[in-house]
């Protein structure tokens, strides 16, 4: 296990160097002048050279990319052409609020999903599967942009229970620690600011993790019908153990390697890709950080932005496929 | 009727048990007056071609059919001398696994591949007796050694470490554990080797004679019913065709079914050129002859025999056979008579 572990480790190179190339490549072939951009629309042609020479971009790209890499090797980022500050620093809140954001989200979705499809696959067939099957599939089609402002109508400003966007009260002011807010202001001991923090979490996160919920509760309940079906749930049943431990314990992790591929997925897909959710509830995420950056032609900062979700993406990934070793003992990877 | 087992002293009795399958196609009548003992101590050999509701049947008596589409909707399940029928669920499962147990056909799929062998045995154990992990584990391990197995840390080690005849011993080890009164045994050993078969059929019996734990052993193999049982109920098609001591079962097979399926067993002292098989096809269960259900496959079938069901007939002291030939023509005129009309 601990050398699957190494070793799947090392495979991550060739990966990361792959990544950063494609980035880097597809960054580059995006149309527009990054230098006119900065320099604005009514600045000289000397001034745009200019420019060009100081951000280095009249090198060939293979140049542009050594010492790209080279940097990403010293663990630099780069730096935003727009904000001349480095993005190692300028993207760690952002990220901060989006995994905040996300991990609130894939809660949601992975506890109602999981014990929704174990419910519908016990009672297959019942009016309860046909109803949550029903939601699955409404949650699977609706719009993200729809469900959340339908959500900020009703509760924000028809109900007014929840806030309808930012990340917090605009009158609190608080000094940030791990820029996960709920944790700061644990950390802080702040509980009204820690509920105040929560409610704004709670619209945002209901939004994002409908589609990963509708997906884990379909996916839950195919696995769990399939397994229900085989020889060792009949003889776990033939032991006279009740019905809560055949399918919470028998059943559950047998069927829980497909779940876990499709969390892992959404997980690393919301991570890079909750643009949509982030820009309704003004949340400043690593997607609308991302999307500002592009509008900007801020090459630095999408190329190593990317990467930097991507490389997210694969680590999950990576842990998803550890876990499944640890849950299936027969999964003995490399072993031949 | 019944004989062999005096009242009282059975251990499970089933009369005119009928369990029939509601599907969206028709009901399927899969158990149709199914009548079957088996006494302390007593090993029975339950005998059929597949479909013919064998394993159905064990799987009533365990509680353990689906239900919809399952539904017993007729006769009983007695188990020492209770009727267990309409037990809920909650009221099975106290005696599944510690008076009852069952052990399967397939023992490679049968155990839980994500759980460790002493998971899940003394998971078994601790459903229904109260005690430590420890002394579960200890329990764990006796049994285990009186199946055959003194493999060091093997509670620790997971089923698909084990073979096919080890498997199957740990499935008989989970199943008497708690020295259950009945094991049902539903085809233990058409999975596995014939070297191994024959372990298996051993263990079977001298577990049947040190804890007195009656059997009952379903297979399609009558090589496997005449080296183990007392008595041998044959099956066929949902009803059960003739009833014997295993002796006179071999000797002097009486219903036509049971003397196809001796006929099929290949001899080795006979010139044979061909196989022998019984013609024809089961009935389809949705489409039952009206008469006798072996009548369309029999080599001796009469007029009556395609018209009127025959019940099971008593043609000698303990031996019983559901066919017109041994019953007299006064019987065949005062014959139910009352055709299969689904």
């Amino acid at each position: 296990m601990l050398a699957y572990t190494v070793r799947r480790l090392f495979m991550l190179i060739p990966v990361l160097v792959g990544m950063s190339i494609i980035t880097f490549g597809i960054v580059h072939m995006i149309p527009g002048d990054p230098a006119q951009t900065i320099a604005g629309e009514k600045a000289t042609p000397q001034r745009v050279e200019e420019i060009r020479k100081e951000l280095g971009l009249d090198e060939p790209l293979y140049i542009q990319y050594g010492s790209y890499a080279k940097g990403l090797l010293q663990g630099d980022l780069g730096k935003s052409m727009t904000t001349k500050r480095p993005i190692g620093e300028e993207i760690g809140p952002f990220l901060a609020a989006t995994a905040e954001l996300v991990f609130a989200a894939m809660f949601i979705a992975v506890f109602f999903g999981v014990n929704l499809g174990i419910l519908s696959s016990w009672r297959q067939n019942s009016w309860f599967d046909y109803s949550a099957m029903m939601i699955a599939l409404i949650g699977v089609s609706i719009p993200v942009f729809w469900l959340g402002l339908m959500e900020q109508w009703l509760f924000a400003q028809t109900l007014d229970w929840l806030p309808s966007n930012g990340r917090l009260d605009p009158r609190i002011q608080m000094e940030p620690i791990t820029y996960f807010y709920v944790i700061d202001t644990i950390l802080y001991g702040d509980t009204e600011v820690l509920w105040d923090a929560v409610k704004h979490l709670i619209l945002p996160a209901v939004a994002l993790a409908t589609v990963p919920m509708a997906i884990i509760a379909r996916i839950t309940r195919s696995s769990m019908l399939e397994v229900m079906r085989s020889d060792y749930i009949r003889t776990a049943r033939a032991k006279g153990l009740s019905e809560f431990w055949v399918v919470y314990k028998h059943t559950l992790k047998n069927a829980s390697i497909p779940v876990l591929t499709v969390i892992g997925l959404q997980l690393g897909t919301l991570l890079g890709g909750a643009v949509l959710t982030e820009t309704i509830f003004s949340w400043p995420g690593v997607g609308r950080y991302l999307y500002t950056a592009i509008g900007e032609r801020d090459y630095t900062v999408v190329q190593s932005g990317i990467l930097i979700v991507a490389t997210i993406f694969v680590i999950i990934n990576l842990i998803v496929d550890l876990i499944y070793a640890w849950i299936d003992p027969r999964i003995q990877y490399g072993k031949k | 009727m019944f004989w062999g087992v005096p009242m009282g002293q059975s251990i499970l009795d089933i009369s005119t048990l009928e369990l029939h399958f509601f599907t969206e196609k028709g009901v399927i009548k899969a158990i149709d007056g199914v009548d079957l003992k088996v006494g302390e101590g007593e090993i029975v050999g339950l005998v059929g071609e597949s479909g013919c509701g064998k394993s159905v049947t064990s799987l009533a008596v365990m509680g353990l059919i689906p239900t919809p589409p399952g539904k017993i909707v007729g006769g009983s399940i007695r188990f020492s001398g209770q009727e267990i029928t309409h037990w809920t669920n909650k009221q099975m499962r106290k005696i599944r696994g510690k008076d009852i147990s069952m052990i399967f056909q397939e023992p490679m799929t049968s155990l839980n591949p994500l759980f460790t062998i002493g998971d899940q045995l003394v998971e078994a154990i601790r459903v229904h007796k109260k005690c430590s992990k420890k002394e579960a584990q200890s329990l764990s391990l006796a049994i285990l050694e009186k199946v055959g197995i003194k493999r060091v840390g093997i509670l620790k080690q997971y089923p698909h470490q084990l073979s096919g005849g080890m498997r199957q011993r740990v499935m008989i080890a989970m199943a008497m554990v708690l020295e259950p009164r009945l094991l049902i045994a539903d085809e233990p050993t058409t999975a596995l080797d014939v070297t191994i078969q024959a372990q298996i059929l051993d263990l079977m019996r001298s577990l049947n004679r040190e804890f007195g734990t009656s059997i009952l052993l379903i297979t399609h193999d009558l090589g496997v019913v005449a080296e183990m049982c007392d008595r041998i109920v044959v099956m066929y098609a949902g009803q059960v065709v003739e009833e014997a001591d295993g002796r006179k079962l071999f000797k002097n097979p009486s219903h036509p079914y049971t003397q196809g399926l001796l006929k099929s067993i290949p001899k080795l002292d006979e010139n044979q050129k061909r196989l022998y098989s019984i013609p024809g096809q089961v009935p389809h269960p949705l489409n039952m002859p009206q008469g006798c259900r072996f009548a369309p496959r029999c080599e001796y079938v009469m007029e009556t025999c395609w018209n009127k069901k025959p019940d099971l007939y008593e043609i000698e002291q303990e031996h019983l056979s559901r066919c017109w030939l041994h019953q007299g023509k006064e019987a065949i005129e005062n014959g139910k008579g009352d055709a299969d009309t689904t």
